[in-house]
C-alpha cells in the first residue's frame, strides 16, 4: 500500500480524534491573526490620539498570545497522540519503522495545520471586525472601522504557525520514538493509578497541601502592612513566598488532598457505593494522579487570568473616580487670573458655576494619627509637613456632609493606597504650628475625594479643612501667608455640556493653555499647568481602555484555552469510560440515572479548578487592587460573572457530550 | 406459567449488501423455573440472541414478552428497572467496572433506591465465599485472572436474587472446580428461590446442569433437549451424541 493512501484512509478512519485537535488549530488561528490585524491597523491607531501609541499595547498582548496559543496547541497535540496510541501501535506491529510512521505523522499534520491556518485566518478576518467595535465601543470612540486584509499580520500570523508546527513535530517525533509497543497500547489506562491505601505520607503532604494554600492566603493580606514590610526587598519576598506557597499548595492539593477527601468517604463506604459515587468519586480517584498536574496549571492559569482581567476592570471602571479625586471642576483657575476668561464665558453665552477656594499653606504635624509605629519612626525628625489648608464653608460647597467644631480637622484627597498602607487614628491629636505657637486639632473624619485639583496639592498630598473660625485666625498670620504659593483656588463647572468644547478653547485662549503661577519661591516652579477635565478623562479612556481591551482578549484566549483543555479532557475520559457506561445501562440503570453521576463529576472537574482559581484570584487582588483603582466589589463581582458564565458553556458541552455516549451506548 | 415467550426473532447486522442474517426467525417458550441451555457453534448467534431477550439489544424483527408483557412495547425506563431488580446478567467478557474494587462491582446493581445495606452485606460476604473470591475483595479487575473476574461477575448477577439469569459462557474462564461450583450456586438458586436461568455454554458439563437445552445452528433452533427425570450423567451422554449429529464445528471458543 503506497502511504499516501494509507494517511488518507487512517485519517478518514480518525476523523472524530481529528474533529478536536483542528477546531484547536483554528481556534488558535483565528485569534491570533485577528489580533495580529488589529495590531497593524492603521486606523485604530489613528483614532486614539493617546501619547502611548496603542501599537506598544498590541504588541505586548501578541506576544502574550503566542505564549497562550503555544501551550494550548502543545496539549491539544498530546492529547491527540494519546488518542491514537493504538494506531501508532498497529503501525508498528505491521512492522512499519518508526521514522515512516513520524513521517506519516508530519505529512498528516501538515495536512491540517494548513487547512485549519486557512480557516482560521478567513475566520480570525471576520472577527477582527467585531473586535475592533468593541475597542472602540471601550474607548468611547463613534466611528467606523475599515479592516483592509492585512498582509503584515497574514505574513506574521504564517510565521509564528510555522515556529508552532515545527515543535509540534519534535513532539510528535518524539512521543513516537520513545514509544514502546506496550506502552503505546496501554496509555489510556497506563497513566492511571490503582488505588492504593493512602500512605502516611501522602496524607501529610495532602495536609500540606491545604495549609500551604491557607499560609499564603493570610500572607498576601499582610503584603501591604508598612510594620512587615518596611522596604521593597521583604515586598518582593513576600510576593514571592505568596505565589510559591499558593502553586505548591495547589498542586498538592489535586494530588493529595483531594484524593484523601475523597478516599476517606469512600472507604467510609465499605463497597456500598451509590451510583453518584460509582461514577463521579472512582474515576475521579483513578485519575487523580495523572490529572493533577494538568488541573493545578488549569486553575493557575484561571486565578491569573481572572486577576488580571478584575485589576484591568477596576481600573477601568475607576477612571471617573479616580478622576474626580485629582480633577474635580472641569476647568481651574489660581490666584485669581480669571478676569478674562470669566468675560469670555460670558460673551459666549456659555452657562457655568463657580466654586471658589481660599488656601493657606501650614506645617502640620500628622505623627500622632498614625497608626502604625513604623510609619511614626520614618517621619521623626521631619515631622512638620507643609499642608494645603482649607476653609470648612467652601469645602461645604463640594462635599457637603462635612461639618466642624473649632479645633477639630478633617483630611481630604486621602486615597484608599494611603489608608491601607498607613492608616490614620480618628480621634487622636494632630499638631499645626504657627509661628511657635502649636495649636491642637482633633482629626473627626478621612474622605478620599479632594475639592481642590491635584495641581493645588503639589500632586495629590492631604488636604486639610479647618472650621472657619480657625482658618481666619491663621490667616491673619504673616509668615503663613508668605509661605502660601496658592492663595486662591476658583473651580469651574460647564452646566451643560454641549458648550464643553467651546468653553476648552475659551480657557485655553484666555490662560495660556491653562497656566498659573504660583506666589512661592520655595523648591517648587512657579509656573503649573492645571489639567482639564474632560480631556484627561478622554486620555484616560484611550490609555485605559487600551489596557482592558488587550488584558480582556488574553483573558478571553485563556478562557478558551482552559475550557477547551478541559473540555477535550472530558471528552477523552467520556470515550475511554464507553464500556463502562454501556455495562451499567446493560445490568439496568437508565441514562438519567447515569447522567446524575456524570453530572456531578462535571461539577468537579470544571467546578474545582473554577472555585479554587477563584479564590486564588480574590485574594490576589483583595491584596493589591487598591493600587490600581477605587471600586472593588463592582468590578470584581462582573469580572468573575462573566468569566464563570463562559466557562459554565464548557461543562454544559462536556455533559452534552457525555449524554450522547451514554445514551449510544446501548441501542434502545 | 411463561416467564419469557420469543416469536419470529430476526436479528440482521449490517446494511444491505454486507448484511447478515444472524437470527433467522426463533421461536422459544421459557417456563418460570426452567434452567434452559444454549448450545451451538461459535458465531451462531448464541449471544446475540441472549442479548435479544434480555432487553439489552433490539431484534431486527419479531416479539419478546416477559411475565407477560411486551419489550418492543415498554418504555427503556421500565425495561431498565426491570433489568436492575429482576434479571441478573453474567457477560462473556465479564463487563467489570476497572476503577471499581471487586466488592464494589459485586454490590454495584444495588447502587439506586433503598437497599438494606446489612442484608447487602451479608449476601456479599456469602457468594464471595461459595465463589471463592473472600480475599480478592479489596482488588480491582486489572489484579484479577479471567476466572476470577467471570466469579466476580457472578456475584454481581446474583446479589439481587435475580427472577431470571441470563448468562454467557459463565464457566468459560474457569477451572473445573470454580466452574462446578458456579454452576451448583446457579442450580441452588434455580431449586430454592425458583430463579429463570438462561445459559450459553459451549461445555456439556456445563449443559448437564439445564433441564432442557437448545442447539442453535445457522440463526435457527435445530433442536431441544430435555433432562426429565434422567440423572446428570445420562443427560450429559445425550447432549454430547446431539452435539456429535450437529457437527463439531467450531465448538470450542
Ligand atoms: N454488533 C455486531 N455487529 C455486526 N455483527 C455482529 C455483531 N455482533 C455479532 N455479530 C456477528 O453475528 C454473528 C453471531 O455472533 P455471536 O452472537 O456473538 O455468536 P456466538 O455468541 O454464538 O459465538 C457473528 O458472525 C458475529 O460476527
Ligand atoms: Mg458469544
Amino acid at each position: 500500500m503506497k502511504i499516501s493512501t494509507l494517511i488518507l484512509r487512517s485519517m478518514r478512519k480518525n476523523i472524530k480524534h481529528y474533529y478536536l485537535y483542528f477546531f484547536a488549530l483554528i481556534f488558535s488561528a483565528a485569534l491570533y491573526f485577528s489580533f495580529v490585524t488589529l495590531q497593524h491597523n492603521d486606523a485604530i491607531d489613528q483614532l486614539t490620539q493617546s501619547s502611548i501609541k496603542a501599537g506598544a499595547g498590541f504588541k505586548v498582548g501578541a506576544v502574550m498570545l503566542v505564549i497562550i496559543v503555544f501551550f494550548f496547541v502543545f496539549y491539544a497535540n498530546q492529547l491527540f497522540l494519546k488518542r491514537r496510541s493504538k494506531e501508532i501501535g498497529l503501525y508498528q506491529i505491521v512492522g512499519m519503522p518508526k521514522s515512516t510512521i513520524s513521517y506519516i505523522l508530519a505529512l498528516e499534520n501538515l495536512l491540517l495545520w494548513v487547512a485549519a491556518l486557512v480557516a482560521g485566518i478567513l475566520i480570525g478576518f471576520l472577527f477582527s471586525r467585531f473586535f475592533a467595535l468593541i475597542f472602540l465601543k471601550i474607548i468611547h470612540v463613534d466611528g467606523l472601522v475599515m479592516l483592509d486584509f492585512s498582509f503584515i499580520a497574514l505574513v506574521q500570523t504564517l510565521i509564528v504557525f510555522a515556529g508552532l508546527f515545527i515543535i509540534v513535530l519534535i513532539q510528535t517525533t518524539w512521543v513516537v520514538n520513545r514509544s514502546t509497543l506496550l506502552q503505546l497500547f496501554h496509555t489510556t489506562s497506563n497513566s492511571e493509578q490503582k488505588m492504593k491505601k493512602m500512605n502516611p505520607i501522602q496524607l501529610i503532604l495532602g495536609a500540606v497541601g491545604l495549609a500551604a494554600i491557607v499560609y499564603g492566603y493570610y500572607l498576601s493580606t499582610t503584603i501591604f502592612n508598612i510594620n512587615e514590610s518596611a522596604n521593597e526587598n521583604t515586598l518582593f519576598i513576600k510576593m514571592g513566598v505568596v505565589l510559591a506557597s499558593v502553586i505548591i499548595g495547589t498542586y498538592f492539593v489535586f494530588r493529595f488532598s483531594i484524593a484523601l477527601i475523597m478516599n476517606a468517604i469512600r472507604s467510609s463506604k465499605n463497597g456500598h457505593l451509590s451510583l453518584k459515587d460509582v461514577l463521579a468519586v472512582s474515576p475521579i480517584m483513578h485519575r487523580m494522579k495523572s490529572n493533577a498536574l494538568s488541573l493545578s496549571i488549569i486553575t493557575v492559569l484561571t486565578a491569573l487570568a481572572l486577576t488580571v482581567l478584575s485589576l484591568s476592570s477596576i481600573t477601568y471602571y475607576s477612571i471617573g473616580a479616580q478622576i474626580e479625586q485629582y480633577t474635580p471642576y472641569d476647568m481651574s483657575v489660581a490666584n485669581d487670573e480669571d478676569s478674562a476668561f470669566e468675560k469670555s464665558l460670558q460673551a459666549k453665552e456659555i452657562n457655568y458655576k463657580t466654586d471658589h477656594y481660599e488656601l493657606l499653606n501650614v506645617p502640620i504635624d500628622f505623627t500622632p494619627v498614625m497608626k502604625n509605629e513604623e510609619a511614626k519612626q520614618a517621619s521623626k525628625g521631619n515631622q512638620y509637613s507643609d499642608t494645603i489648608v482649607l476653609k470648612e464653608s467652601d469645602v461645604k460647597k463640594k462635599l457637603p456632609s462635612i461639618s466642624l467644631n473649632k479645633n477639630e480637622a478633617y483630611i481630604l484627597g486621602y486615597n484608599s493606597i494611603f489608608q491601607k498602607i498607613m492608616p490614620l487614628e480618628i480621634g487622636n491629636q494632630m499638631k499645626l504650628r504657627v509661628n511657635n505657637s502649636i495649636k491642637h486639632l482633633k482629626l473627626i473624619g478621612v474622605e478620599a475625594k479632594n475639592s481642590v485639583p491635584s495641581e493645588i496639592t503639589y500632586g495629590g498630598k492631604k488636604t486639610i479643612v479647618l472650621s472657619d473660625q480657625l482658618f481666619n485666625q491663621i490667616k491673619t498670620n504673616k509668615q503663613i501667608l508668605k509661605q502660601t504659593g496658592w492663595r486662591t483656588y476658583t473651580g469651574y463647572t460647564i452646566t451643560n455640556s454641549e458648550q464643553m468644547d467651546k468653553a476648552i478653547s475659551i480657557y485655553k485662549k484666555s490662560t495660556k493653555g491653562g497656566i498659573f503661577t504660583s506666589h512661592s519661591k520655595g523648591d517648587f516652579a512657579p509656573e503649573e499647568q492645571f489639567s482639564i477635565k474632560s480631556e484627561t478623562y478622554k486620555h484616560s479612556l484611550e490609555n485605559i481602555g487600551l489596557l482592558i481591551f488587550v488584558t480582556g482578549f488574553l483573558g478571553l484566549a485563556f478562557l478558551l484555552a482552559t475550557g477547551s483543555i478541559l473540555y477535550f479532557k472530558q471528552m477523552t475520559e467520556a470515550e475511554e469510560e464507553r464500556e463502562s457506561f454501556k455495562t451499567l445501562r446493560k445490568i439496568g440503570f437508565t441514562t438519567d440515572e447515569i447522567m446524575k453521576g456524570i453530572r456531578r463529576k462535571q461539577l468537579f472537574s470544571f467546578g474545582i479548578p473554577l472555585v479554587v482559581g477563584v479564590c486564588h484570584s480574590y485574594f490576589a487582588v483583595k491584596s493589591g487592587w487598591m493600587l490600581f483603582g477605587t471600586e472593588l466589589v463592582i468590578p470584581l463581582v462582573v469580572t468573575i460573572g462573566i468569566y464563570i458564565v463562559l466557562y459554565s458553556i464548557f461543562a454544559i458541552l462536556s455533559t452534552k457530550y457525555y449524554r450522547k455516549i451514554v445514551n449510544d451506548s446501548l441501542p434502545q | 406459567m411463561e416467564i419469557l415467550k420469543g416469536r419470529k426473532i430476526k436479528k440482521i447486522y449490517g446494511k444491505k449488501q454486507s448484511a447478515q442474517e444472524v437470527l433467522k426467525g426463533i421461536d422459544l417458550d421459557v417456563e418460570a423455573g426452567e434452567y434452559v441451555g444454549i448450545m451451538g457453534p461459535s458465531g451462531s448467534g448464541k449471544t446475540t440472541l441472549l442479548n435479544v431477550l434480555c432487553s439489552i439489544d433490539n431484534p431486527t424483527q419479531g416479539t419478546i414478552e416477559i411475565n407477560g408483557q411486551m419489550l418492543q412495547k415498554m418504555k427503556s425506563k421500565q425495561l431498565a428497572s426491570f433489568r436492575r431488580t429482576e434479571m441478573g446478567f453474567i457477560f462473556q467478557d465479564y463487563n467489570l467496572l476497572d476503577t471499581l474494587t471487586v466488592k464494589e462491582n459485586i454490590l454495584l446493581p444495588l447502587a439506586v433506591g433503598k437497599t438494606n445495606e446489612k442484608e447487602a452485606e451479608n449476601r456479599c460476604q456469602e457468594l464471595a465465599k461459595q465463589l471463592g473470591i473472600v480475599d480478592l475483595l479489596k482488588k480491582y479487575p486489572n489484579e484479577l485472572s479471567g476466572g476470577q473476574k467471570q466469579r466476580t461477575a457472578a456475584a454481581r448477577a446474583l446479589i439481587i436474587k435475580p427472577s431470571i439469569v441470563f448468562a454467557d459462557e459463565p464457566t468459560g474462564a474457569l477451572d473445573s472446580k470454580a466452574a462446578s461450583s458456579l454452576l451448583e450456586n446457579l442450580a441452588s438458586l434455580n431449586k430454592t428461590n425458583g430463579a429463570t436461568i438462561m445459559m450459553v455454554t459451549h461445555d456439556p458439563v456445563a449443559a448437564s446442569y439445564c433441564s432442557r437445552v437448545l442447539f442453535l445452528k445457522d440463526g435457527q433452533i435445530y433442536t431441544q433437549l430435555y433432562k426429565g427425570d434422567k440423572k446428570r450423567t445420562q443427560f450429559f451422554q445425550d447432549i454430547m451424541h446431539t452435539q456429535g449429529v450437529l457437527g463439531g464445528d467450531g465448538y470450542e471458543d
